[in-house]
């Protein structure tokens, strides 16, 4: 296998640059910029020098012997001052040694995967990681990549597997006596498994919206101010990239991180009766669009809040805006007034109170639709082991718990997994 | 000079197989056995089948072998294990007349052509340029022959252990093979050592039957052979008692007097069928086990004590198997003893059982690290079968891979993980359990042990006329359909939904017999008796197989992936060294293969299988 090398941020501009070289021949770097090998894990000084002596950097360089690694390989980190000429200059050296090229995105991951450092929970954890822009989005993804949700899923398939072992002794061993109580055992262990399942699976919403962002949308007449709300808000220190100075484009959706949650603000057409072919489309894809959404803002600058198509399950917030002109002083509204920057802040703060009702007490999130589809096909197998008759078709039950454990084992490895590789890999940045 | 085709050396329940197999395919075949008076010999357990065991003899008899109708001449106590239970886990089983079982293998032996027994030692094998030219005999004679099966069963090396008394021995009152046993260390092949051990043997008459527990015969016994409609031998009842905890003590205090746990045999012994001593240290708070007193015979004067396997001194076994309940005051006709013997590491087979560095020789039976009169048996079909087929110019093996048979899991699982211990067949090995059932074996196998020349023609005319009815029958079932209130009407369960039902999915529930739907469908009437189990039992299955068929065929595309003779392992991207070894040791023929071996982990098969996907397409493959 080829060594790999990139830089933490390639082909930028800054402070500090670390290039990592990871593989086999890792360990001949020091030859290469002729200095002096380093100990194992002790951050040195050294020079490295070109192939005419002379020198490019004065780095720091640490070398990790494989294969405790990050990458289960040699890996040696150069850290030099943050030149874009250093770099090519180390760049072009390295590429010309046999059995050296730069690492292809998300490389090092996949070698510590490959190599047994971390599952699939894991490299996906570190992904969500790398993209994480709110304080939330942070915790889950590190505790991913941590490997709670491993330790969570392992420890139902160690379940599952000690279940069927003792199946298959009740199985092969009929005519020995044993000293256990099958059915019992059987029906405690499911049940457990089957409600921890099922909270799981309840919780995965919550886990994927950490990833993606919870999905507001503003309901209203027109001109009632969802375009002045949301362009006061993308603005704002919460937007998560704020619109750039000077411009007067109205936005339709803005990402934004209320107090660690993430939130993507749907602006929409105006509800009314219309004649307008266009505009009956417009407001066909808003209340689709509210369908869809995890919370629905409906502003109103009048006591007339019905919409009746919204779906009356829809989870709600209905806010009184230009208050400025006269507040409703009713129980349920919200008021804010744009103009005057008031009631901006309580709404947030209602808003991030609803969404934390949403948060399951679960540490350990199913963040992705493969886990939740994997959790569902244990869950169906479980189900229906649990329905057999365990003295006249231990069999059957064996089977189901067969399929139950190769279900939940897909979730930290695979094995005809070639194409959710590539796709996990790929979509990492380059460098790591 | 004489010259024959294949010859089998060691008359064991492996040489049998493979010498009645390699006849039947016309191959001119030699058995060659120290002592003509012990072919059929049962060693240890006077009986034949057992959960998985009893799967292999049913797929033995499906591919026209011996095992099956023997023991349906001679079982006196047949009874189905896990009866209560799915088809898929029936075990059938029967305690057997030794002598009767002996003389009906003499028998089929004797009615087979193309065969012939001499009774003769083997010194040597003939073998040059890495391929079987023949035998020589003891007294220097050489026979010439294409292939060889060597079916030694416990006899190369064997050393038996009473205590601290050792005799050289294959089994007690038969000399061990000495000198073969020498020759083939020198041909570098892996050798080592395995040990097991059987029970004393009792004298009937002086047990005390009344105080010990009654087991009788199933009142229906089912015929291993699918070429047999009834059982007609006479049938007894077994007793079963227990050990205690004075038992216990006894065999405790005198421990390491055992030659086992004196140091004085190595070897690993098997787990699953473990000595009384290792019973009552391993699980010492068990203060009893189970002992089955099982008669060896019709008019025989023995007993034997199924679980007290043991070598411990005689004086100390007369004490313990006297404090069990009814054995008080019990004669032992021949003390237990423990038996170390050579095995090779089966890891040097192909699957076709034929030595990877030796064209024409085959290894089959406990040889190869297996315990069990079923799994030698097994093995020695399919080397007789391949022995024969090594005949022909272009072999085309015959081999059965983990989803079409037990034979398949088993000799999959010795050619890849070897045997550290004494491989037993047990359900749980077979990832396809539901579709490998003993009530399947000739609708599995029959038709391809047609194709290749093993199947006799009294057999293939059975089964030709049992597979048309079987097709004839699906046919019936596949026409008929009835409505919710058609179903409703005769009491049956319908769908909610209005969904029309087929005979199958009423029968999928296995709470209905086609007995029972003859009134709804009387067109079920012409399908005959004696196939309404069988097509039963399918439709209990069917959801589950068809759930399944999707692993099978994924099983079965990874197993057809062949990996080319000549591929150099050290080339293939991020492997491990470790597992670099390991392919470069056992050289695997197929991805799937390889996924088994032991400490070959899935991402390791990944990266073999792309590499082997960007090969060009012309290397030459194994004989597949």
């Amino acid at each position: 296998m080829d060594t790999i090398f990139s830089s933490a941020s390639n082909f930028q501009k800054s402070a500090l640059k670390i290039i990592r070289i990871s593989g086999e021949h890792a360990n001949i770097v020091p030859s290469i910029f002729s200095f002096k090998p380093t100990q194992p894990r002790l951050a040195s000084l050294r020079k490295l020098h070109d192939h005419n002596n002379q020198i490019i950097d004065n780095a720091l360089v640490i070398f990790f012997p494989g294969p405790h690694t990050a990458t289960g390989e040699n890996i040696i980190e150069l850290h030099l001052h943050g030149s874009l000429v250093i770099e090519k200059k180390i760049f072009q050296m390295l590429g010309n040694q046999k059995n050296f090229r730069i690492a292809e995105p998300g490389e090092y991951t996949k070698r510590a995967f490959l190599n047994g450092i971390i599952d699939l929970t894991q490299a996906e954890g570190l992904n969500d990681l790398i993209n994480a822009e709110t304080e939330n989005q942070f915790k889950i993804s590190m505790s991913q990549f941590e490997g709670v949700l491993s330790e969570k899923v392992n420890s139902w398939r160690a379940n599952i597997v000690f279940l069927l072992s003792k199946l298959e002794a009740l199985i092969d061993f009929s005519d020995e006596d044993l000293p256990f109580d099958l059915e019992k055992l059987f029906a405690k262990n499911i049940i457990n498994l089957l409600t921890d399942m099922k909270l799981s699976i309840k919780s995965s919403s919550f886990g994927e919206r950490i990833r993606n962002g919870f999905v507001i949308t503003l309901i209203g007449r027109p001109n009632v101010g969802k375009s002045s709300l949301i362009n006061f808000l993308s603005d704002r220190k919460v937007a998560i990239v704020t619109k750039e100075p000077g411009t007067t484009r109205d936005i339709l959706e803005v990402l934004l991180d209320f107090e660690g949650y993430p939130i993507i603000l749907n602006d929409t057409a105006g509800i009314r009766s219309t004649k307008s072919e266009i505009e009956k489309i417009g407001i066909k894809n808003a209340i689709e669009k509210a369908d869809k959404s995890d919370l629905i803002l409906i502003l109103s600058d009048s006591e007339n809040f019905d919409f009746t198509e919204i779906k009356k399950s829809s989870r709600k917030i209905l806010i009184h805006t230009k208050s400025d002109l006269g507040k409703l002083n009713k129980k349920n509204v919200h008021e804010i007034s744009i103009k005057e920057n008031t009631g901006i802040d309580q709404l947030i703060k209602i808003i991030v109170k609803h969404l934390k009702s949403l948060e399951p007490k679960e540490n350990a999130l199913l963040t992705r639709e493969r886990h939740v589809q994997a959790v569902k096909r244990a869950s169906d197998a479980l189900k229906r082991a649990s329905l057999t008759n365990l003295n006249i078709n231990p069999e059957l039950a064996a089977e189901d718990l067969r399929v139950a454990a190769t279900a939940i084992g897909s979730i930290t490895n695979n094995i005809d997994v070639e194409e959710i590789l590539d796709d996990i890999f790929s979509s990492f940045c380059i460098g790591k | 000079m004489k010259s024959f085709d294949v010859i089998v050396i060691g008359g064991g329940h492996a040489g049998i197989e493979a010498a009645a197999a390699s006849s039947r395919m016309g191959s001119k075949t030699a058995l060659v056995t120290m002592n003509i008076e012990t072919i059929g010999e049962m060693s240890c357990n006077p009986a034949i089948g057992g959960l998985g065991k009893g799967h292999l003899v049913r797929e033995i008899d499906a591919l026209d072998g011996l095992m099956a109708r023997a023991i349906d001449s001679s079982g006196i106590q047949f009874r189905m294990l896990n009866r209560s239970r799915g088809p898929a886990v029936h075990g059938p089983r029967s305690q057997a007349d030794r002598k009767l079982y002996k003389k009906s293998i003499n028998l089929l032996l004797k009615q087979q052509e193309n065969l012939s027994i001499i009774e003769g030692t083997i010194k040597d094998l003939k073998i040059s340029n890495k391929e079987i030219k023949g035998v020589v005999l003891q007294n220097d004679e050489v026979y010439f022959c294409k292939s060889v099966v060597l079916t030694t069963g416990t006899f190369l090396g064997g050393i038996i252990h009473i205590g601290d008394e050792k005799i050289s021995a294959g089994r007690i009152g038969d000399k061990s093979s000495e000198i073969l046993s020498k020759k083939i260390r020198q041909l570098g092949l892996p050798i080592g050592r395995l040990k097991t051990g059987t029970p004393p043997r009792l004298e009937k008459s002086s047990i005390d039957w009344k105080k010990v527990e009654m087991q009788s015969a199933d009142p229906v016994p089912v015929p291993f052979s699918f070429l047999n409609s009834e059982i007609k031998v006479k049938q007894i009842e077994c007793g079963i008692t227990r050990t205690n905890i004075h038992t216990h003590k006894i065999i405790s205090d005198n421990i390491n007097l055992s030659p086992v746990y004196s140091g004085s045999i190595e070897g690993s012994g098997p787990r699953y069928c473990p000595s009384i001593e290792d019973k009552v240290n391993r699980f010492n708070n068990k203060d009893s086990h189970q002992v089955f007193l099982e008669p060896e015979g019709l008019d025989s004067s023995l007993v034997y004590p199924n679980g007290i396997s043991t070598s411990l001194p005689k004086h100390v076994q007369d004490n313990f198997v006297k404090t069990i309940v009814g054995l008080e005051n019990v004669k032992i006709s021949q003390y237990g003893y423990a038996i170390e013997y050579d095995y090779m590491d089966p890891r040097a087979l192909n699957s076709s059982l034929e030595v990877k560095e030796i064209k024409g020789l085959f290894f089959a039976g406990q040889i190869n690290g297996t315990t069990g009169y079923e799994e030698a048996a097994a093995q020695g079909i399919i080397a007789g079968i391949n022995a024969s087929i090594k005949l022909n110019n272009n072999p085309k093996w015959f081999l059965l891979d983990r989803s079409e048979a037990y034979i398949g899991v088993m000799i999959d699982d010795l050619i890849t993980r070897g045997a550290p211990e004494p491989y037993r067949m047990f359900t749980s090995r077979a990832e396809f359990r539901l579709l490998l059932r003993s009530d399947n074996a000739d609708q599995r196998l029959t038709e391809k042990g047609i194709k290749f020349g093993v199947v006799g023609n009294k057999r293939k005319v059975l089964w030709n006329i049992k597979n048309n009815e079987l097709e004839h029958a699906n046919e019936i079932m596949d026409k008929l359909t009835a409505k919710p209130s058609e179903l409703k009407k005769y009491e049956l369960p319908f769908t909610r939904t209005g969904q029309s039902r087929k005979p199958k999915d009423i029968l999928s529930s296995g709470e209905y017999h086609i007995k029972d739907l003859f009134s709804l469908w009387p067109d079920l009437k012409k399908i005959s008796n004696n196939l309404h189990s069988q097509l039963e039992t399918d439709c209990r299955y069917n959801v589950y197989l068809k759930r399944q068929q999707e692993d099978i065929n994924a099983y079965q595309k990874e197993n057809n992936i062949n990996i080319p003779l000549n591929v150099d392992f050290n080339k293939v991207k991020g492997l491990s060294n470790e597992a670099k070894d390991i392919l470069n040791n056992v050289k695997p023929n197929t991805i799937a293969q390889a996924a088994k071996l032991p400490g070959f982990n899935p991402t390791s098969t990944l990266l073999l299988l792309r590499y082997l996907k960007k090969q060009p397409k012309e290397k030459n493959f194994s004989e597949n």
